[in-house]
């Protein structure tokens, strides 16, 4: 009585939440920098503007990071609400997971099955 | 403990409370459901499995075997379940003295078989027939909700710290 592999919950960690990742951690790597390179500065260790010069280069980065991660969390957080009519269902799941899942299927399939025999009982 | 390390902790939780659950029902025989049920990460997936190889569908653990078509060599799957089982059996005594193929206890695991697998076939397991709901249902329904609770404070953390 071979069976086939069953999936029972699958989680999907999506590109977007991945790539929402790596831009917050490279946005606090930033604005460590920024600190340590401001507090160069006020010391006075800056005799030739290299500092103040990766400072602003930094800014700019910053700046532009941070709109590359409102644009990735609009797309997961433009999931959930539209998605949130579907309350209780798969699709409501999947969005509660914030993009990172397509769940359940498998689950819903046995439940289904159940169903099934329940009816013919 | 980062989002995916959190999310595998809950799946594997989820695995080790389905096979105590199976346990401590009483519905194990070989112990191959549980021992297929794994944690897998696989293509940017984490998953929750039971495994291809020798074990029973894993929604029979809930809802049962229904009546209908069975296996070819079904008696003997039965046949062996029931001594994976360790099913106490009624020995029917043979009443000629002629050589025979198999010994009493055989013949009486054999014949049991027999009945189990028609009825089987027949009326389906009784599990089909009185379904459950305690075995994976109330476990998996806490993992997603864990899992969706961690992702929400996720994406919400995110946008604080920044």
């Amino acid at each position: 009585m071979a069976t086939r592999e069953e999936i029972i919950i699958d989680i999907q960690v999506t590109e977007v939440a991945d790539k929402l990742a790596k831009t917050n951690e490279e946005i606090v790597r930033l604005k460590e920098s920024n600190e340590e390179l401001t507090k160069r500065i006020k010391n006075g260790e800056d005799a030739q503007g290299k500092y103040a010069k990766r400072l602003q280069e930094n800014k700019i980065d910053l700046k532009d990071l941070s709109g590359t991660a409102r644009e990735y969390e609009k797309q997961i957080l433009n999931e959930i609400k539209a998605n949130k009519a579907n309350e209780g269902s798969l699709v409501q799941l999947r969005a509660q997971l914030s993009n990172m899942t397509k769940a359940y299927d498998s689950l819903g399939q046995a439940e289904r099955q159940g169903a099934r025999q329940r009816a013919f009982k | 403990m980062d989002f995916k390390e959190n999310i595998l902790n809950i799946l594997e939780k989820a695995k080790n409370d389905i096979v105590a659950n199976i346990q401590e029902a009483g519905i194990t025989a070989s112990g191959r459901t549980e021992k297929s049920l794994q944690v897998v990460e696989r293509d940017g997936h984490l998953l929750l499995i039971k495994s291809e190889g020798e074990n029973a569908p894993f929604e029979t653990l809930e809802v049962g075997r229904p009546a209908g078509k069975v296996p070819k060599g079904f008696n003997e799957i039965i046949l062996e379940w029931i001594r994976v089982k360790g099913l106490s059996v009624t020995i029917v005594p043979y009443k000629t003295n002629r050589p025979h193929k198999y010994s009493e206890q055989e013949r009486s695991e054999r014949m049991l078989a027999g009945q189990i697998a028609y009825t089987i076939k027949e009326e389906g397991t009784e599990r089909s027939r009185n379904n459950r709901d305690d075995i994976y249902s109330p476990i998996l329904d806490e993992a997603v909700k864990s899992i969706s609770q961690i992702a929400v404070e996720s994406v919400i953390k995110t946008i604080k710290d920044k």
